[in-house]
């Protein structure tokens, strides 16, 4: 009944949509933050090369979210 | 109406430092930043994200109070409304939404000035309460997603490694959660200004927004975030539930991504219910997890009453502006008074000081490894 009365002043659909980005958000960036993580002990451990391309593939990553977090702020 | 667009500039300043808990609270309670590193991050890009995008406003209130009946006295009380329930939660230390606080003050005044018939109670109903609803479970969700996916994606890594790199990381997503809110909040201001001066006959309706309203809405918005509302700060970041850096993390890039996502699906939702939803769902995701529900019942009870306790100051203010047969005499005793309450609440609020020096001293750090076990509820 509640979400029968709130749908009727938030559309469902859209609401899903948001749902649907934070929890994409919400598995992406933290894995995004582990491999980085796994990076640097990679490195620590003598793999440099393994390491530096998993820190650049977490770096990448962020910075593509970052980037459509700034695009969403703009371009409402 | 000078006074009122000051009026209107003070309101975003209690908006900068009460909401710089918004995006800095977990940010400093793991000090991934030192506290006056933190909000001074937090102040520039507040004021960087004033100047991102003034699409929405001219929106201000519109959809919730008939926009032919505000007057420039009416706007007057309603953000006296707004700025004495801010000081009044900053006081408390309880992270309130601003953008409430003015609806309901504007609310407040309008109701006094032309009756119900001045107010869309539908509008209110879309654009306030439904979102109120929803922003704290759809960032709590997020927020339990993420610390869970932090704590078990990185289970086999050191304790330091981990500790040094959601550090890092949460320095990102604070920053964009302090982006986006100079972007909604000077927005709100600049739109509060923009309406004074087209109801004081000074702008055109429709006309663009002064260059002048968004530097001034834009340095108003970053002193008051660089001021810091330590106070909320310590609540937010310390009171709820102890926060460890893939916390503060999870908690930040759920925040962004709500709000971010929302206002990108033309949704205004609060920033402060948003990150308080957020903080709250990685409290429970945590091994051994505490979350503080008294502090949170607090914090609701003052979600509730934002809307009608601004609503009342509001319309308190416009009748005694009313009471005067010169607005312009009104306006300035009601300022006057306002003045010499703040000052009293300040004086007060100074004897138990919460600054940048104690902000922390009654945090508790917990560890990387006491994730993912039940929760233990507090009252």
């Amino acid at each position: 009944m509640t979400l029968l009365s709130l749908s009727s002043y938030l559309p469902a659909g859209d609401l899903a949509r948001i749902v649907a980005a934070t929890l994409l958000a919400s598995l992406v960036a933290p894995g995004a933050v582990a491999v980085g993580i796994a990076g640097l002990d990679r490195r620590d451990d003598g793999a440099v090369a393994v390491g530096n391309t998993l820190i650049g593939v977490a770096a990448a990553t962020v910075t593509i979210l970052v980037a459509i977090g700034i695009y969403a702020l703009v371009q409402r | 109406m000078i006074l009122t667009v000051a009026t209107a500039l003070v309101f975003n300043f209690t908006n900068g430092f009460h909401d710089t808990a918004n995006a800095m609270a977990t940010t400093i309670a793991t000090e991934a930043l030192p506290p006056r590193r933190a909000v001074g991050l937090a102040a520039v890009l507040n004021l960087v994200g004033a100047f991102l995008s003034v699409a929405v406003a001219a929106t201000i209130a519109s959809g919730i109070v008939d926009q032919g009946m505000i007057t420039v006295p009416v706007i007057f009380a309603g953000l006296i409304g707004a700025i004495v329930w801010n000081v009044i939660t900053w006081y408390a230390g309880i992270p309130s939404s601003s953008s409430h606080a003015l609806v309901g003050g504007v609310i407040g005044s309008v109701l006094v000035a032309e009756g119900t018939a001045g107010v869309l109670w539908s509008g209110l109903a879309s654009k306030v309460i439904a979102p109120a609803l929803v922003a704290p479970f759809v960032c709590g969700l997020a927020a339990l997603v993420a610390t869970r996916v932090a704590y078990r994606s990185t289970r086999r890594r050191s304790e330091a490694s981990v500790q040094r790199g959601f550090r890092v990381s949460q320095i990102l997503s604070s920053s964009l959660v302090a982006l986006a809110h100079g972007t909604n909040d000077a927005q709100k201001t600049m739109g509060v200004i923009v309406l004074t001066l087209v109801a004081g006959g000074r702008l055109a309706p429709g006309s663009a927004v002064p260059t002048w309203v968004i530097v001034t809405c834009a340095i108003a918005v970053a002193l008051g975030t660089f001021s810091g509302g330590w106070r909320v700060i310590r609540t937010l970041g310390t009171k709820v539930t102890p926060i460890a850096p893939p916390q503060g993390f999870s908690a930040e890039t759920a925040s962004a991504t709500t709000i971010l996502a929302s206002s990108f699906f033309g949704f205004s939702l609060s920033t402060t219910q948003v990150v308080s939803g957020g903080v709250i769902g990685t409290g429970l995701a945590r091994r051994g997890g505490i979350v503080h529900w008294l502090v949170v019942r607090r914090m609701v009870v003052a979600w509730v009453l934002t809307v009608p306790a601004a609503g009342l100051i509001g319309a308190s203010a416009e009748e005694m502006v009313a009471a005067f047969s010169s607005a312009t005499t009104g306006v300035i005793v009601v300022a006057i008074i306002t003045a010499v309450v703040l000052a009293v609440v300040f004086r007060i609020a100074h004897r138990t000081n919460v600054t940048a020096e104690n902000v922390l001293d009654e945090v508790e750090v917990p560890t990387a490894g006491e994730a993912l076990a039940p929760v233990v509820v507090t009252p």
